[in-house]
């Protein structure tokens, strides 16, 4: 039996090894798709959990504030707890490199009070701190000193002593490196994290006497449940006690969407390469289908035949997914910075730079490409097994056209019960189980459906030259092989068209929105400011030293406080409602004409405030307008009415604003995250900015122009992988479309023969199989096409309103389309033009010079 | 010669102040209480000590030790802030020996000065975290145990030194103010860790000493002494030891009668092991029993339990032997109760203090 496995399956592999490495290459791609886009997510969210928990991780308890930062003096009332715990005060900022403006982290821990903690929380990283050396007096003594991670002092040749250039708020600072961190013992520390005294941070950051959270941790011995009481006894009004784990789970999910959106784009390099597998399988099993009807005419049982042919999809599989990892592990140090700049941007910091294969990722990938290549093979093994000897045997049982019409009817079917599927259940926010089953029905199905589309592309042959007609009379009565093709190309590039038309149909919505939010002729930031977890401020007399301006006629002032609300962590904003009412700044989905929103939010008294909500703060804690809202503020709860909804598609944890004088009177002088200028008319901003711009480098001043270009740089930014998944499928769907050529060929090899002996020439007979070939590909783009619109209809309206709280308006991006249509028949001209050259000048086969076929 | 009349005044000012600008202990201080008790942040290096010796109702012996020891930072324009501050470190032990169970122990706590650690500025009241010390009342924690003891001093307070200064070596700047209460009247209760209490009572004993330069450069460091007698007379004595084991001639020893006031003192007397202990932790071997002769008496302290060893497992940190001790006379027969230091013996202090 080993001897028969490998004269039947393997050394076949070896004689075809053009067959053999196409297949390899098909599940190679897949597997690569499917397991970067895996390590580069978990990376991601490795490192992004790795700094919601924050530096030296085993705490068992935070304590932090409801309503914005703790003063200095929690720590005192916590005192009594120090027989049974240690605490570790921390504060937080944001710090950008000059130049790159590479976002750090930077934390402020009391680095005196962590290093007695040594012999108590031995999990601490920076745990040994050497005490009553100059260097730690270096740490301490120096308001600028700050402690590096390894891998940034690896990484840039850094050493205590160096400096740090960069901008924090809007000031241009130089950090001391005073060290660096100790390797912690749980993992890799971020990158981009900066550590430094407490005292220095404090003064640093411009937030004197405040803390953003403390770190408790259980002293050996002590006992959880009995210290928790404790904790909440001791605790004030406004502070409460979280777990770290609940910290690091809102990040999870916060981003898991993303990250699930991520994966199910990934498995399509997969599910296009089962398609192709399928195909190839089936064509392997036909051609040899002598070999196995021998075989069992001589008795083999058809068991042991089909068992063959797994082995040989077996091997097949098993080379095509160690191709994957090596590929994978590739794509994946490109895709991991791809993925933690979009977690970064939309969810807060995250820093992953490398992603790394573990066994148990290596072995699932493995695992999954062994499965899809077997499983594509079972179907072809079965008929391997099944036919009877003498069916097998007989001449011209091969390739009869298949029922397309019944095939087609089956997928229009499937496809019209995903659409309802996907469009018909009303689930709660962040649930999309019964988007992603009718998408993947509407593929299936639209796949299927595609393959009236063969027939017709063949009947329009009958029109032209006889080369034409030639190339696509076999289309008129379609094989298996031509079905398999054409559905594969159609799933590939209607997977790249419909994200494609989503991607479009949000740059649109944000464009609109962009075009009616940003009115004012500059807006200043401070430098660093990237996103809504930037916790980079401006300084407090700066609206004053540019209202002062006589160019300017108005200041519009941004305040944004972190907030909890029903115990998750959102934001609240404060603006002038009045100036917004004026100026018509927001675009409200809920709540009527935005002028007068504004105008009734601007009205209310403090005793009775109002506010508005974000699309996604509304999804997310399920609000309506004229819900009444309780807010958590130093001085107390605030009921808040709910006056309206606006369209928000900057940050996802959704924000909530209200009327800058009640949230200074109820939680306190915050400073400005930004602000919007609105100049005497006939200046050029252009001019302003530059001039504003030498005298303050820290801040970031962009005309309105500016920032819309910046705002459409960084969504593509963002769509980037998207985009490079997408290649990755429509590569395998193409590399489909040449194998199912070269299948073709071999069953067209006497009528060619009969050609050649007609007297057409090599080139006559190539064109011939590149007219199939392209045939087959225009049906499948054709279809593809159809489907992505279709496609697309699910990702606009259903999924991303139902996952990230985002409506959108749906748009069909012509360009996109027609550029897709292009590559994909230019990358299907040129990857079957050297196959039908090598095709034509096949010798004559046996069966043909018999006159068979 | 006038060059010489020229440097004079400049010695006079280095003699008031260390190269790095702190204060100096000069001859001459007048002692202002509740001033002095307070904090002395011109100094380098400031400690309140309490020891003592208790008694719970059952007659179960105890002794304590409650340090807070300030340290203020190399000089620098940065000082951190008010709550966190950079320009002051705070040490503070606490240990309790528990005779009738033969166990030691202790705990270590290290901070900034500011919200964590401090002292007020006049009066004896300094806090290190949730340890507290005022005139009249202690409160610390070790290990689970907390104590919390009234105090009443039975004396007025006690200056060692010549002239309000306690030399420490022939370099001048090596010397300290040195205050004590010898006899401190104790009562309070000890809680455990499970939460039982017993009343407890005892006699205690109090130092408070602030200077910029502990040691000379050639001293490695020190065996200290304060002996509590039945008779009601008290006596310190502390021996500076040099790197080849010789006692340094600024070694002090001195008395005090019952109403505390000082009767005898002198550089000449003796300190010499009567056996030895070697530390299983650190290695080092300690002088134990030490024989104390002085004034023509003789004294042997042994310690209540053997091992009273605080070793530091902190980088940094200073390992030395303090611990409860009975006093007996050269015949044998038991005369009172001392607290004893041993420094220097795990490693050296040279430069430390």
């Amino acid at each position: 039996m080993i001897w028969l496995a490998w004269r039947v399956a393997l050394r076949a592999l070896l004689r075809e090894p053009g067959r053999a490495l196409l297949t390899c290459f098909a599940v190679g791609l897949g597997v690569a798709s499917f397991l970067s886009i895996r390590l580069a997510n978990r990376a991601a969210v490795a490192s992004f959990e790795q700094f919601t928990r924050g530096v030296g991780s085993g705490s068992d308890f935070i304590v932090a504030g409801e309503a914005g930062p703790l003063p200095d003096a929690v720590i005192t009332r916590l005192l009594p707890l120090q027989d049974e715990a240690w605490t570790r005060p921390v504060i937080e900022g944001s710090f950008n490199r000059a130049g790159t403006l590479e976002p750090f982290q930077l934390l402020g821990v009391d680095l005196v009070g962590l290093g007695a903690a040594a012999g108590e929380a031995p999990a601490e990283p920076q745990a040994q701190a050497p005490l009553q050396t100059s260097d730690f007096y270096a740490g301490l003594q120096d308001p600028l000193a700050v402690f590096i991670s390894p891998a940034l002092a690896r990484a840039e040749g850094l050493a205590a002593g160096s400096s740090l250039g960069g901008v924090v708020d809007e000031r241009p600072v130089t950090l001391r490196v005073a060290g660096v961190l100790p390797e912690a013992p749980g993992g890799a520390l971020p990158r981009t994290l900066l550590v430094m005294d407490l005292p220095a941070a404090q003064a640093l950051l411009g937030r004197p006497g405040e803390l953003d959270r403390v770190d408790v941790g259980l002293r050996s011995g002590a006992a959880g449940p009995a210290l928790e009481a404790r904790l909440r006894e001791l605790l004030g009004p406004g502070e409460l006690l979280e777990l770290p784990e609940q910290r690091a789970q809102s990040g999870r999910t916060m981003s898991a969407a993303f990250r699930f959106n991520l994966g199910v784009l990934s498995l399509i390099g997969l599910a296009v390469g089962a398609y192709l597998l399928f195909q190839a399988f089936d064509a392997a099993v036909t051609r040899r289908q002598e070999s196995w009807a021998t075989l069992r005419a001589m008795g083999l049982a058809p068991l042991a035949i089909e068992g063959l042919v797994l082995l040989e999809a077996g091997v097949l599989g098993l080379l095509g997914s160690a191709l994957g990892l090596l590929l994978g592990w590739g794509l994946a140090q490109g895709a991991v910075r791809a993925v933690s700049r979009t977690v970064q941007a939309l969810y807060g910091p995250a820093a992953a730079e490398q992603a790394h294969l573990a066994r148990p990722e290596a072995f699932l990938a493995m695992l999954v490409g062994l499965i899809t290549c077997l499983a594509a093979a079972w179907i072809p093994a079965r008929r391997a097994g099944q036919l009877p000897p003498v069916q097998l045997l007989s001449r011209g049982a091969q390739a009869r056209p298949m029922a397309w019409g019944k095939v087609a009817l089956a997928g229009l079917f499937t496809l019209f019960a995903g659409l309802a599927l996907a469009f018909l259940p009303r689930l709660p926010p962040g649930r999309a189980w019964h988007a992603y089953l009718g998408a993947f029905a509407v593929m299936a199905g639209g796949s299927a459906a595609s393959l009236v589309l063969i027939p017709l592309v063949g009947l329009m042959g009958r029109r032209g030259t006889w080369k034409l007609e030639l190339a696509l009379r076999p289309l008129q009565r379609p094989t298996g092989r031509h079905a398999w093709a054409v559905a594969a190309l159609a799933v590939a590039v209607g997977m790249a068209s419909g994200m494609g038309v989503m991607v479009h149909s949000f740059e649109r919505t944000v464009t609109a929105w962009i075009g009616t939010t940003l009115r004012a002729d500059l807006y200043v930031a401070p430098l660093g400011a990237t996103g809504a977890n930037s916790r980079h401020r401006l300084a407090p007399e700066l609206p004053g030293l540019l209202a002062a301006d006589p160019d300017v006629t108005v200041v519009d002032t941004f305040q944004l406080r972190p907030i909890r609300f029903r115990g998750q962590s959102t934001f609240l904003g404060g603006a002038d409602m009045a100036l917004h009412a004026r100026h018509g700044a927001l675009v409200m989905a809920a709540g009527g004409d935005p002028a007068q929103v504004m105008r009734d939010v601007a009205a209310r008294d403090l005793a009775s405030p109002a506010a508005i909500a974000s699309e996604t703060f509304s999804r997310r804690f399920g609000l309506q307008v004229g819900d009444l809202l309780e807010l958590p503020s130093p001085s107390g709860p605030v009921t808040v009415f709910l006056r309206g909804i606006y369209a928000d598609y900057g940050n996802e944890r959704g924000s909530l604003l209200v009327d800058r004088k009640v949230l200074e009177a109820r939680w306190g002088e915050a400073r400005f995250a930004s602000l919007a200028i609105y100049l005497r008319p006939g200046l050029d901003p252009g001019a302003v900015a530059a001039q504003w711009q030498k005298r303050w480098p820290g801040l970031q001043i962009r005309s309105n122009a500016g920032l819309r270009a910046q705002v459409s740089t960084v969504f593509h930014q963002t769509f980037a992988l998207t985009y490079a998944l997408e290649l990755v499928g429509l590569g395998v769907a193409v590399a489909g479309l040449v194998q199912a050529l070269l299948g073709l060929t071999l069953q067209r090899r006497g009528e060619l023969l009969t050609l050649r002996a007609l007297g057409a020439t090599d080139g006559e007979i190539a064109g011939i199989l590149l007219g199939e070939g392209l045939g087959l590909a225009a049906a499948g783009l054709a279809g593809g096409i159809g489907l992505g619109l279709v496609l697309a209809q699910i990702l606009v309206r259903v999924l991303n309103p139902q996952v990230f709280g985002w409506t959108l308006q749906y748009a069909v991006d012509g360009p996109f389309l027609g550029i897709l249509a292009g590559a994909s028949l230019l990358g299907a001209l040129i990857a079957l033009l050297p196959a039908s050259r090598w095709a034509s000048r096949l010798p004559a086969d046996r069966a043909a010079e018999e006159g068979g076929a | 010669m006038r060059w010489v009349m020229l440097l004079a005044p400049l010695a006079l000012l280095q003699a008031d102040r260390t190269p790095d600008g702190f204060r100096v202990a000069r001859p001459g201080h007048v002692f202002r209480f509740p001033e002095d008790h307070g904090n002395h942040p011109g100094f380098r290096t400031e400690w309140w000590y309490w020891t003592g010796h208790l008694q719970d109702e059952a007659g179960r012996a105890y002794g304590f030790q409650l340090t807070f020891f300030r340290q203020a930072s190399p000089p620098s324009p940065w000082k951190g802030s008010a709550a966190w501050r950079s320009d002051e470190l705070h040490l503070a032990h606490a240990a309790l020996t528990d005779v009738a169970a033969g166990t030691f122990q202790f705990e270590e706590r290290l901070d900034r000065g500011g919200l964590m650690a401090g002292a007020a500025p006049s009066g004896i009241q300094v806090f290190h975290g949730s340890w507290s010390a005022g005139a009249d009342r202690l409160r610390f924690q070790v290990r689970g145990r907390s104590l919390e003891l009234d105090v009443k001093a039975l004396t007025p307070p006690v200056i060692f030194g010549e002239e309000g200064v306690s030399r420490k070596g022939s370099d001048p700047t090596a010397a300290s103010h040195y205050v004590t209460y010898p006899k401190l009247q104790l009562a309070g209760q000890l809680r455990s860790a499970k939460g039982g209490a017993t009343l407890v009572t005892g006699l205690g004993w109090m130092d408070h000493e602030w200077s910029s330069n502990q040691l000379d450069k050639d001293q490695v460091g020190w065996d200290w002494a304060g002996i509590q007698l039945h008779d009601g007379r008290s006596l310190m004595a502390y021996r500076l030891r040099k790197g080849d084991g010789s006692q340094d001639p600024w070694s002090s020893a001195t008395l005090v009668d019952a109403r505390g006031q000082v009767t005898a003192r002198t550089r000449a007397f003796r300190m010499a092991p009567k056996g030895t202990w070697r530390s299983p932790r650190s290695g080092a071997a300690y002088p134990l029993p030490l024989e104390v002769s002085a004034f023509g008496e003789t004294w042997i302290l042994e310690p209540l339990v053997p091992d009273q060893e605080l070793s530091a497992d902190r980088p940094g940190g200073i390992t030395y032997w303090e611990g409860a001790c009975r006093v007996r006379d050269a015949a044998g027969v038991e005369r009172g109760r001392a607290y004893v230091e041993l420094t220097g013996y795990a490693h050296s202090l040279k430069g430390r203090f």
